[in-house]
Order: structure tokens, then C-alpha cells, then sequence
């Protein structure tokens, strides 16, 4: 908690104030873009209680089961996807980590898939408990095998992700093509989109999260001094094993809670990850703060973004990220990002 | 005069030619050749309908019932024709990345070029030739792909790790658009295509796996050229500068007609991952000889690839599941079991 | 080492010129109006102290580098000329840390030295065999002739490498530091086969660290300075304590071997050695 009431930087204070106001003016666009009449004013007047507002059921409907849940989804999902990114990060030491492109979306997806096909899960509990083994499998997995290559070799723990993602992908497609159960349903899932977004989903998954958040928050201090190297900390009396367990629990649990909403989305960890960590190098606690905060900024501007362009249709926020946070990671990488990691052939 | 005379190795004379053969590698390819005939019958000979492989083998000869012809040769060679052609294509493809990029982990797939591929074949499905698709199709995405690839990445030989991270977010991007694309459609308008871009020969035809063999039966030449030269490329630039190679021109040469011969393979009955980089690891240990022989990988490859053909068709009956997912399963568990024996060493 | 009981006389013994040879790095001059004619038949030692130049000048001469400014000549032909293929059959080059291909035996690497001499339809021909024949017993490779190449001890390492030098059998050899991670014993043995490459009528031309290794094998020098020519000639006449005192800094004694004369340099020390002190 010390590094919290540590002061500022003039730079990460300055991005703390635009990134909040500008969060408020994305909220706010969030309520007011969909398809339908409503703007601003009237999501507005509605939220404030106007009452002649509150009578037109159809804004009813519209704010309370369309563009509400959506915004809320929107934040949770997009700070999920960050702090586990950056958790997923500090533990591994790999600043290329994300959930997308170490196979734990996969993971998550095969659990789903065998979740649908063989126990007919429909609730979103059902989503959550299938994605949530699935996930915590496939990190399991990677985590091990990280654990087995070492710390010489970054790069092979992204191939050996690859590799597991395209077991657990290949799995999921064997399962779906042989008994043609919910293959439609899926392959839009599979997309990752925003617009099933439900109330009940969000207030379900929120305590998670939120466990997740805290186990996390409990566990930084260990974690940032873990950043020194194994031996060291050890050395200092942290027991690496048990806080890298629960590193893993806290990444696997917001991960979980993200897929369960929204699908597999990937980028928007790996770049709110980042930008979190080019303004803030050393403290996790307040990686950990801008990163939610940049990871709900992309997620929101992206689902706007993805409502706005093709109306009144709209785009899968997961492609959008795609076609987005592909072309970034390609920028920044030219540009010299990593460049130690990538000097070694 | 003492006189040295290389072991392991047939010195082949024939008028003014004067050939080194590997002793082992020829060998080892008419054995590996018998059993890729082998599994091509039997592959034949499986299927709904069974055949024995009596029946095949009396039909091939010319000896066989109106029927049995029919289905042999209108109906199952074709497919197993452009499963080993495909498979052939592979196994040289990948040989050719690795010896080039000195990695066992390299591999044409990952790089976003099959991505391309589907891209745009499903854009020329969906969007202009409606339902089918032109062969050259396949081929032209994967290479425009490649292009992007060698605009971003300018030397793969040497930003190895570069190459592979921008080729990861091509993949990403380029596969995002393509699922994107096919979500659109109910399954029931795409056809063949989702099929496809999971890498499935059911549909394979003589039209499509001509033209792709003649151009690979074409480059065969070339290939056999580049195979000395590249071979030296192994020690490093400035010792086969040294031994009178031009090594930037060689290595691109040899990515362009890795990729090309890629892309060629992919056309046929869409991406087949990990065929690349499986079939040279065999053939290498098979040979003993840490340099992957690029004969006996095309025949690894093609042999790898009619066994996860034939078992896909077989293990999820009466459905088919597409091949790729089949190669996609095994090839991620080679790559897992590949990453963690190299653990100690170096790539 | 044995010399062979018949050389081969270079039938054309090489030329090599440099006219006012500069070269930088980005923004860092490293060669400076370098100008020689190297002697032929001899063994040249290339000295000076560390970012003198020396491996860039030797680069350069065998065209691992481009040319920025001024003209290097092949016998009186422009390096730039020459093909490829025609002149690794003229100059053979041996980097300073060569890349070994993983799993290649000793005879293959051998073999390989062949290559600038053969084309895709004579892959093997009985002046290969012959010479291959030669540079194994030269360099005396026949015990770890089947050997896997990244398995031999530094020294054996270098005979193997220097085995592909001899069979590529070129009148000139452009050697980059082959003795700087080696024990003196290691050292001692790749500079014999050196000498034997030599012996044979090439002419060699090689980069050098140690001013002792140097001073005691080579039979010319070229000591270079900031990128300029400090001296040229018989190692004999160029080494004295002037010379190392301009390039090294340093004060030496140069004595004479006892065998055949050859300059030793010998640093001189400033603190005295403790059991004088008792």
C-alpha cells in the first residue's frame, strides 16, 4: 500500500486525470451509441430520473438491458483482461505475456466447448465454471511449461502457448465437427463480442473479479520483489512457489470472469499491459491501477467504435481488437520495443 | 598418391557427370517412398464403402468391376492424389525454412502466411466467385501475406525472433478478418469453405491438384540446384561468402521459393499446419544427418500427411473432420515435446 | 608437423595490392590511406593494438566488406570484379569465430573447402580427392577424421578449419585471429600448420593479437596504428622497443630465440616480484 501513497510522478498524475475524465466522456458515449433513436440527452434524462424519461418503456429497455450491461461488461471485462495481462507478465517475466497468446484463451474456450456439448451448459454460471476450469487448465499448463524452459528463453514460452492453443483449438474443433453440436453458437462466441452482455451476467461475475482484484492487490508487494530474480527474493523470505500459485489463481480467475462475458478477446491485455508499464516501470501495485484504467479505456473506445462503424450493424469487438492491436504490437516492435528480448536469436 | 573418398556417400558417374549421393538418404527415401505407396492404398482402400486392398490393387492394374473404378479412380484418388502432393509440398517448405533460418522451430505456418491463404480464398468465395474459388487464389493471398511479412521484416535469417513475433500478429490479424468474414454466413451458405481453411481434402479435385503439381514438378530443378549452396549457408555468412556463395541472394531465393512452395501446397486443401515443420525433424533423425535432405522430407511429409488424412476420416465416422485439426492436435504436442527437449540448448 | 615431401608450387603466385584503403564504421574512421603490396609467399603478421583496424583491413582484402574508399587488386585485376566462385578459388578467408554447423564430421568440413571448385554437375573429381587427401595429412586430421566437429578441443578445432582452408587451395590465406581463445599449447599447434600452409608456397596473411605470437612466427609484419600503417617489413627489422612503445604503450625487452633467431618480446615489469621483497 506504500507504493500507493508514494507521490506521482507529474506525468502518471497528468494521465490519471485525462484517463479518468476521459473514461466519464467514454461512459457516457457508451450510454448514448446503439442502434435506435436514443442519444445522449435521453439515456441522460433517464439515469437522472426524469420522469417522463422513466415513462418511455422502449428507452427502458433499451438502457437497462442493452447499453447498461454492455458498459458495465465493457469495464470488467477490459480491466480484467489488463490486470491479468500484467500479472500474467510480472510472473512469467515476460513482457510479451497476455492471455490471448499464451493458449489460456484456448483453454478456456476447449472447457466451454466440452461444457456445451457434453453437460449442455446455458447460464451463465454454467459459461463461467467452463471457461473458469478451462482457463485455470491451460494456465496450469503454460505456467508448468514456463516453469520447465526456464527464464533463458521468453520467447518459447509464446511458441510453446502457440503450441498449446493449437492442441486445445484442435481439440474444441475435433469436438464441434464430430457431433455438430452448438457449432453456429460458437463460432460467433469465438469472435468475442460485447453484445450478449446481460445484467445478471455482470452482477454473477463481478465478485470474482473482484476476488481476483484483491488477491492480486495482496500479493504485489511479493510479486514486485520477485522481479529481482527467484534467489533474491527467496532470500528476503518470499516463498516464489506459493505466490506464484496465487499470482496464477488471480490471473486465471479474471481471465475466467472476462471469457465468461465476452468471449476470447485478445490485445487489449497485452497493450493496456504496455502503455501501464512504459509509464509506470517498477511499482506492480500501480501497474496494476493503470493498466485497469487502460485496459477499460481500449475495451470501451473498441465496443464504441465497434457499434458506431457499420450501423446499424455492428462489428465483434474481439476482430475489431484484432485488427487493431495487431497492427500496434507490429509498430511497436519495429519501433525498438523489446528489443532485448528480440536480440536473442 | 593418397586419394580420399568420401564415406557414406555414392560417387555416381554418368558421361561428364560427376554425382555425390548420400548413401543412407537415397536409401532411406525408396524406403520411405514403399511405404507412402503402401498407406496410399490402404488410404484407398478405407473409407465408407470399404474396399479390401485386394480390390484396389486389382482395379489399379486395370482388373477391377465397373464399380470398384469408379469409386477408386473417380472418387479416392483424387483426394489421396492431393493429399500427397499437398504433403510433399510441405515437408520441402519446411526444410527449406529451417535449414535457412538454422532453427528446428521454424516453420512456414505460424508466420501468417496460411491466413492470408484462407483470407482470401473466403474473400473470393463469399464476395466474388461465388461458392468456389479459383486455385490461384489460395496461392495469391499467401503471397501477399509474404510480402507484408518481408516489408516488416526485413532479415529473417538474422531477426529470427523478430520474424516470429510480427509473423504471430499477422496470423492474429489476418485470422480475426477471416472468422469474422465466415461469421457472417449461417454454416449452410459456406459450404466447402470452413472446411477448407481447416485444412480438408473431401473436395479435392484433379483441377485444382494439376496445375499446383506441375509448377512444384517444375521447381523441382531449382530445388535440387539450391540444395548444395544452402547447405553451406549452415556455417554462417562469412564462411560461405568464404567458399564463393552469395548469401544474401541465396537466402532470399530460398525463402521466396519456400513460401511459394508453401503456398502451393496450402491451395490445395487449405492449411495443414505443422506438416512444415514435422516432416524435416523426421527426416533428419531418419537420416542421421543434422542437414534435413529435402527429398526425404517432401516424403515424410506426404507420408504424414496421408496418415493424419486417414485418420481423421476414420475417427469421427460418419463425420468427417477436416485433416488440419487432426495435424493442428499432433503437430502442437511434437512442438511442446520439441520446445522442452531443446530446454538446455540453444535454439 | 611435417613439411610434405612434394609442394605444390603456386602456379601463379598472387598479387595483392591495397591503394589508400579507408573504411568507417557510421560515424568512426577506422582505416586511414592504407597502402601496401603484400610479399608474396610469406607469412604476414597483421598487429597493432585493439580497434586498430586490423580485422576490418583484413576484411576488407577479402571482400567480407564493401569497399568505402580506395581500391584493393587481386593480381591487377579490382577485387570487385571477380565472381564469387572465382575468387574463393584465389583467396580463402577464416573468420574470427566461425560458425560450426551442428553435426558435421571433420571430413565433411574438409570436403566442403572443395566447393568453389565444383559445380552442380562435378560434385567430386579426382583432384578433389587428392586434395582432400592432402589437407587431412597436412593438418594431420586422420585421428578425428570421423569425428563430429562441435565435439574437438579448440585447437583440433582450428586444424579442422584450417584442413578446409588447404583443401580450397588457394595461393592466398586471409586468417582472422586463429589463435586468440587458445592455451599455448593450442596456439603453438594451429601456428605450425600455419607455418605448413605456408611452407607449401602460399602465401598467408593473418591477424594477430599477441605481438609475441607474432613476432616469434610471422616472417613480415604490417603494424597498424589508429587505422594508419605504423611499419611494414621483416619481422626482425620492425619489432623494437620504439614500435611497441608507440602502438602498446608499453616497455618491453625484445630478445632473439634461441633456435632461429626470431624476435621474443618480453614485457618488462615495474613492480618487482614478492620474493625479492623478503
Amino acid at each position: 500500500m506504500s507504493q500507493l501513497t508514494r507521490t506521482f510522478h507529474i506525468q502518471q498524475r497528468h494521465v490519471l486525470l485525462a484517463g479518468s475524465l476521459l473514461l466519464l466522456g467514454l461512459l457516457a458515449l457508451s450510454l448514448a451509441t446503439g442502434a435506435g433513436q436514443y442519444g445522449a440527452a435521453d439515456v441522460l434524462g433517464f439515469l437522472l430520473g426524469n420522469p417522463s424519461s422513466l415513462a418511455d418503456d422502449k428507452l427502458a429497455m433499451v438502457v437497462n438491458s442493452l447499453r447498461l450491461p454492455r458498459t458495465l461488461a465493457a469495464l470488467l471485462v477490459g480491466a480484467s483482461l489488463a490486470l491479468a495481462a500484467t500479472l500474467l507478465q510480472s510472473a512469467t517475466r515476460n513482457p510479451l505475456a497476455e492471455p490471448g497468446l499464451l493458449g489460456v484463451n484456448a483453454g478456456a474456450v476447449l472447457g466451454l466447448v466440452v461444457g456445451l456439448i457434453y453437460f449442455g451448459v446455458e447460464s451463465t454460471q454454467g459459461y463461467l465454471l467452463w471457461a473458469g476450469a478451462g482457463a485455470l487448465l491451460g494456465n496450469l499448463l503454460v505456467l508448468g511449461i514456463g516453469v520447465m524452459l526456464g527464464q533463458a528463453s521468453p520467447l518459447k514460452l509464446i511458441l510453446a502457448g502457440m503450441a498449446l492453443a493449437a492442441v486445445f483449438g484442435g481439440i474444441a474443433n475435433f469436438l464441434l465437427l464430430s457431433t455438430r453440436v452448438a457449432l453456429e453458437q460458437f463460432r460467433y462466441w469465438n469472435l468475442g463480442s460485447l453484445s450478449a452482455s446481460e445484467l445478471s451476467a455482470v452482477i454473477t461475475v463481478s465478485p470474482l473479479a473482484l476476488l481476483g482484484l484483491v488477491l492480486a492487490a495482496l500479493l504485489c508487494r511479493q510479486l514486485t520483489l520477485m522481479q529481482m530474480g527467484d534467489s533474491q527474493a527467496r532470500a528476503l523470505g518470499i516463498s516464489t512457489t506459493w505466490v506464484r500459485v496465487g499470482v496464477l489463481l488471480a490471473a486465471t480467475l479474471l481471465t475466467a470472469c472476462a471469457i465468461a462475458l465476452a468471449g476470447p478477446i485478445g490485445f487489449v491485455g497485452f497493450l493496456a499491459a504496455y502503455c501501464a508499464r512504459l509509464l509506470e516501470p517498477v511499482g506492480l501495485l500501480r501497474q496494476l491501477l493503470f493498466s485497469s484504467l487502460f485496459g477499460m479505456l481500449f475495451l470501451l473506445a473498441a465496443d464504441i467504435l465497434a457499434r458506431w462503424l457499420v450501423q446499424p450493424y455492428e462489428l465483434p469487438v474481439g476482430t475489431l481488437l484484432a485488427a487493431l492491436g495487431a497492427p500496434a504490437l507490429i509498430a511497436i516492435v519495429l519501433r525498438g520495443g523489446f528489443r532485448s528480448l528480440l536480440a536473442v536469436k | 598418391m593418397p586419394s580420399h573418398q568420401p564415406s557414406g556417400l555414392w560417387h555416381l558417374r554418368l558421361g561428364p557427370l560427376n554425382l555425390l549421393l548420400h548413401r543412407r538418404t537415397w536409401l532411406l527415401s525408396l524406403l520411405v517412398l514403399a511405404v507412402l505407396l503402401t498407406l496410399v492404398i490402404v488410404a484407398i482402400s478405407l473409407g465408407s464403402g470399404r474396399m479390401g486392398v485386394l480390390d484396389v490393387l486389382a482395379t489399379l492394374s486395370g482388373q477391377g468391376s465397373k464399380l470398384n473404378d469408379i469409386m477408386v479412380f473417380k472418387i479416392r484418388m483424387p483426394r489421396v492424389a492431393a493429399v500427397v502432393v499437398a504433403g510433399l509440398a510441405m515437408g520441402m517448405a519446411g526444410c527449406l525454412i529451417q535449414t535457412l533460418v538454422r532453427n528446428r522451430l521454424a516453420t512456414p505456418d505460424m508466420v501468417g502466411v496460411n491466413e492470408g491463404a484462407s483470407l482470401a480464398v473466403i474473400g473470393f468465395a463469399l464476395y466474388l466467385t461465388v461458392g468456389s474459388w479459383p486455385w490461384w487464389a489460395s496461392p495469391l493471398g499467401a503471397a501477399l501475406a509474404a510480402v507484408a511479412l518481408f516489408v516488416l521484416c526485413r532479415r529473417p535469417g538474422e531477426q529470427g525472433y523478430l520474424f516470429i513475433v510480427i509473423g504471430i500478429a499477422l496470423s492474429e490479424l489476418l485470422g480475426a478478418i477471416g472468422d469474422f468474414m465466415m461469421a457472417t454466413q449461417p454454416l449452410v451458405h459456406l459450404g466447402s469453405i470452413y472446411l477448407w481453411t481447416m485444412g480438408h481434402f473431401a473436395g479435392a479435385s484433379y483441377q485444382t491438384v494439376a496445375p499446383i503439381a506441375l509448377i512444384l514438378l517444375a521447381l523441382c530443378p531449382l530445388l535440387a540446384w539450391l540444395n548444395r549452396p544452402l547447405a553451406l549457408l549452415r556455417f554462417g555468412e562469412a564462411t560461405a561468402q568464404n567458399l564463393g556463395i552469395k548469401v544474401a541472394a541465396l537466402q532470399l531465393t530460398v525463402l521466396g521459393v519456400a513460401i511459394l512452395v508453401a503456398a502451393l501446397g496450402t491451395a490445395i486443401g487449405g492449411p495443414v499446419i505443422f506438416i512444415a515443420m514435422a516432416a524435416p525433424i523426421i527426416a533428419s533423425w531418419l537420416a542421421r544427418d543434422h542437414l534435413a535432405p529435402i527429398w526425404l522430407a517432401a516424403l515424410c511429409g506426404a507420408v504424414l500427411l496421408v496418415g493424419s488424412d486417414t485418420l481423421a476420416r476414420l475417427l469421427a465416422q460418419p463425420e468427417e473432420i477436416p485433416t488440419g485439426i487432426m495435424t493442428r492436435l499432433l503437430g502442437g504436442v511434437l512442438l511442446l515435446i520439441l520446445l522442452l527437449k531443446d530446454r538446455k540448448g540453444s535454439d | 608437423m611435417t613439411l610434405l615431401s612434394t609442394p605444390i608450387p603456386p602456379t601463379r603466385p598472387a598479387q595483392l595490392r591495397a591503394h589508400n584503403l579507408s573504411f568507417a564504421y557510421q560515424a568512426k574512421r577506422v582505416l586511414q590511406d592504407v597502402s601496401f603490396e603484400l610479399p608474396k609467399g610469406k607469412l604476414i603478421g597483421i598487429v597493432g593494438p585493439n580497434g586498430s583496424g586490423k580485422s576490418t583491413l583484413l576484411k576488407l582484402l577479402a571482400r567480407q566488406l564493401p569497399l568505402q574508399g580506395g581500391q584493393v587488386e587481386l593480381n591487377g585485376i579490382p577485387l570487385q570484379r571477380y565472381a564469387m566462385k572465382a575468387l574463393a578459388r584465389e583467396l580463402a578467408f577464416l573468420p574470427q569465430r566461425p560458425v560450426m554447423a551442428e553435426g558435421i564430421r571433420v571430413e565433411q568440413l574438409v570436403q566442403y573447402g572443395r566447393h568453389p571448385h565444383q559445380g552442380w554437375f562435378n560434385q567430386w573429381s579426382a583432384e578433389d580427392a587428392r586434395l582432400v587427401a592432402r589437407a587431412r595429412d597436412a593438418m594431420q586430421l586422420q585421428d578425428i577424421w570421423q569425428q563430429v566437429a562441435s565435439s574437438l578441443s579448440g585447437g583440433q578445432a582450428q586444424r579442422a578449419w584450417l584442413g578446409m582452408i588447404l583443401a580450397q587451395n588457394t595461393d592466398l590465406v586471409l586468417l582472422d585471429e586463429p589463435t586468440s581463445a587458445l592455451d599455448i599449447g593450442h596456439q603453438s599447434e594451429v601456428m605450425e600448420a600455419v607455418l605448413s600452409i605456408v611452407g607449401e608456397g602460399r602465401t598467408v596473411l593473418i591477424v594477430i593479437h599477441d605481438l609475441g605470437v607474432a613476432a616469434r612466427y610471422c616472417d613480415e609484419i604490417i603494424a597498424l596504428d589508429n587505422g594508419r600503417i605504423a611499419a611494414m617489413g621483416p619481422a626482425r627489422e620492425v619489432i623494437n622497443k620504439p614500435l611497441v612503445d608507440q602502438l602498446y604503450h608499453t616497455d618491453v625487452d625484445i630478445l632473439a630465440a634461441p633456435d632461429d633467431g626470431a624476435p621474443v618480446v618480453v614485457p618488462r615489469r615495474r613492480m618487482p616480484a614478492h620474493s625479492q621483497q623478503d
